[in-house]
């Protein structure tokens, strides 16, 4: 038998796993609710707890076995389920919290790290069972610990609902002033979405998508630090090489997560549905997007050039990614967290960052304004036009855009902010202090734009 | 369909009983917990025939590993990492070695078909005998290096 791989190969993946945090960032498995809608919500959520437990029973046993036998960490194990507004409807109840209570006791009986799917899509209005899900956010976050909340308020095919902007905004509030005594950390499991997708694997705006099948497993890469180290190791590179080099890399990386995809659906049972090429940092030293962004040559991230930087970076990651796996979505893109990336929250810091920039970062890579601590008395209308900016960023350029912003309650700019854990820490940053009070109040709804007009 | 055992299930149960589980029975976390503070025994049903089968045929899948061994290079390196592989009926199908400036990297490439040992025994066993010789051992599935570095 020839010897298979050289030295140089095998070396190259022990240091990307020894050195250079190289893991699985998230199994999650979608599961589908729609079988579990009932006139009853206390039967609803006893058929929901069932089909939980029973289908991901044993998904973090698969997940730890899974790290065991190829020496790669799996971060997270999480599960997705269907909308709760959709299953919810069915009965005539005005508050859905106890489903709420229901997800956060499967969690804690299967032991995944997050439940996502306390969700409602209204990007082109409410139903009723939507209005109450949307008002019990608050109130479900507070009193959970693994549930997280997203809302849909814009597609580019059905315009910005407004009327849902702006009730997100109040609903981000409440939500912060619930949870004050732990900064506003609700708010941390809460997302906001234009152009949602519905097979994203990442925390907080999973949810398994209606034209989904009845379960899946999606698969979240990571890999800044193995990045990061391709690009200081060429600091004379032009940026086309250098770009070649970042794609040959989040190849290997994207890799490992179709392994993993497939490793974990065939030991489940489940269809493997997609690999998520985003760049997911943590808090970890080298484990940081912004890292690499100044590695390309910044002085600190947020300086011009920092957009163009950003650019380079996830286009790159994207091709290599593409090629890697058999199937690519989710969100696909890097991830510019402030708090959960220490190079971030750095540059937040020492005044290098600010939203404004970050604004412009999201319209070229995936999320939006990611873990963005704000101060608490910013008003429910400057947090709902805030949404409202990047929703028009995510229609207009059709592409998926997010809000998760937490205005902490008794904080103001230059604060800093510790949410712990993987959600890290970060300052408070400065909000334009002039009103948008009197546009976001016109309400109604944005219309489609001309982008949406394809067929 | 398996069954699940829940929590709920286990905390009706009175401490130090016995439960009867098939090997498909899906535990869930926060019962195995549960199982573990009643000091609950499990009794595995005798599976039937053609779960035996199956298992067998899953287990011998997983078959090819990588050993890699990296530090300063000293006598007796190969020598106790052939040995703790022989110890668990593990073949090498191939090694190389280079040696840089006394800097030394072996790679092996191993079959697991016949192991006494599951993979993370042999994993840990494998890292201990690294810690003990001041070297970083390894041991990883063929198919991590494969998907990375094979199309």
């Amino acid at each position: 038998m020839p010897f298979s791989y050289t030295t140089d190969e095998v070396l190259e993946t022990i240091r990307m796993v020894e050195l250079e945090n190289l893991d699985i960032r998230t199994i999650t498995m979608g599961i589908s609710l729609r079988d579990c809608a009932d006139p009853d919500l206390k039967a609803a959520g006893k058929k929901i707890y069932e089909k939980i437990v029973r289908t991901a029973g044993n998904l973090v046993d698969v997940g730890e076995e899974l790290e065991r036998n190829f020496g790669i960490p799996i971060i997270n194990k999480r599960v997705a389920v269907t909308p709760i507004a959709l299953i919810a409807e069915a009965a005539g109840e005005d508050d859905y919290c106890y489903l709420a209570q229901v997800l956060e006791k499967a969690a804690c009986e299967i032991g995944i790290n997050f439940i996502g799917g306390y969700a409602a899509l209204v990007h082109k209005g409410f139903t009723p069972g939507d209005q109450i899900l949307i008002n019990s956010i608050p109130t479900a976050l507070a009193e959970t610990e693994h549930v997280c909340a997203a809302v849909n308020v814009g597609t580019t095919k059905a315009g910005i609902n407004m009327e849902a902007v702006y009730t997100m905004g109040k609903v981000i509030k409440e939500t912060a002033e619930r949870t004050a005594d732990r900064n506003g950390l609700g708010c941390a499991k809460l997302v906001v979405f234009c152009n949602a997708p519905e097979d994203n694997p990442f925390m907080a705006g999973a949810f398994h998508g209606v034209g989904e099948p009845d379960s899946v497993i999606n698969v979240g890469v990571s890999g800044p630090g193995v990045i990061l180290h391709v690009v200081k190791n060429n600091p004379d590179a032009d940026l086309g090489t250098l770009a070649s080099l970042i794609k040959q890399t989040a190849f290997k990386i994207t890799r490992m997560g179709e392994l993993f995809g497939r490793a974990a659906s065939k030991k489940l049972g489940v269809p493997f549905g997609v690999v998520d090429l985003s760049l997911a940092p943590t808090p970890a030293v080298g484990d940081s997007v912004a890292d690499i962004l100044e590695a390309m040559g910044l002085e600190r991230c947020g300086a011009p050039g920092t957009t163009a930087a950003l650019a380079v970076l996830n286009d790159a990651v994207k091709k290599g990614g593409a090629m890697a796996s058999s199937y690519v979505g989710g969100l696909s893109g890097a991830f510019i967290p402030v708090s959960e990336d220490e190079g971030m929250s750095r540059a937040a810091a020492e005044g290098a960052l600010t939203i404004e920039k970050l604004e412009a970062m999201t319209c070229i890579c995936s999320v939006g304004l990611d873990m963005i601590v704000i101060p608490g008395d910013t008003s429910a209308e400057t947090i709902a036009a805030i949404i409202a900016d990047e929703a028009a960023i995510g229609m207009i350029n059709k592409k998926t855009t997010g809000v998760r912003i937490i205005p902490a309650p008794g904080k103001t700019t230059g604060d800093y902010v510790e949410f712990g854990g993987l959600l890290g820490r970060a300052p408070v940053m400065a909000v334009n202090r002039f009103s948008p009070a009197a546009f976001v109040r016109r309400g109604g709804r944005i219309p489609a734009p001309l982008q949406a007009l394809t067929n | 369909m398996p069954e699940v055992i829940t929590r709920d299930r286990i905390a009706e149960l009175p401490d130090r009983s016995q439960l009867k589980v098939s090997v498909d029975t899906i535990i869930t976390r926060a019962a195995r917990e549960l199982i573990k503070k009643k000091s609950i025994e499990l009794q595995l049903i005798e599976e039937s025939r053609s779960q035996r089968e199956e298992k067998q045929k899953s287990d011998q899948e997983a078959e090819r590993g990588i050993v890699t061994v990296v530090g300063h290079d000293r006598v007796g390196i190969i020598a106790r990492v052939a040995g703790i592989l022989a110890e668990s009926n593990v073949n090498i199908l191939d090694i190389s070695q280079t040696v840089l400036q006394g800097f030394f990297a072996m790679i092996m490439i191993v079959d697991l078909s016949c192991s006494r040992n599951n993979f993370s025994e042999l994993r840990q066993k494998l890292e201990d005998a690294g810690e003990e010789m001041g070297l970083k051992i390894t041991l990883q599935h063929e198919d991590v290096f494969r998907y990375m570095h094979r199309v």
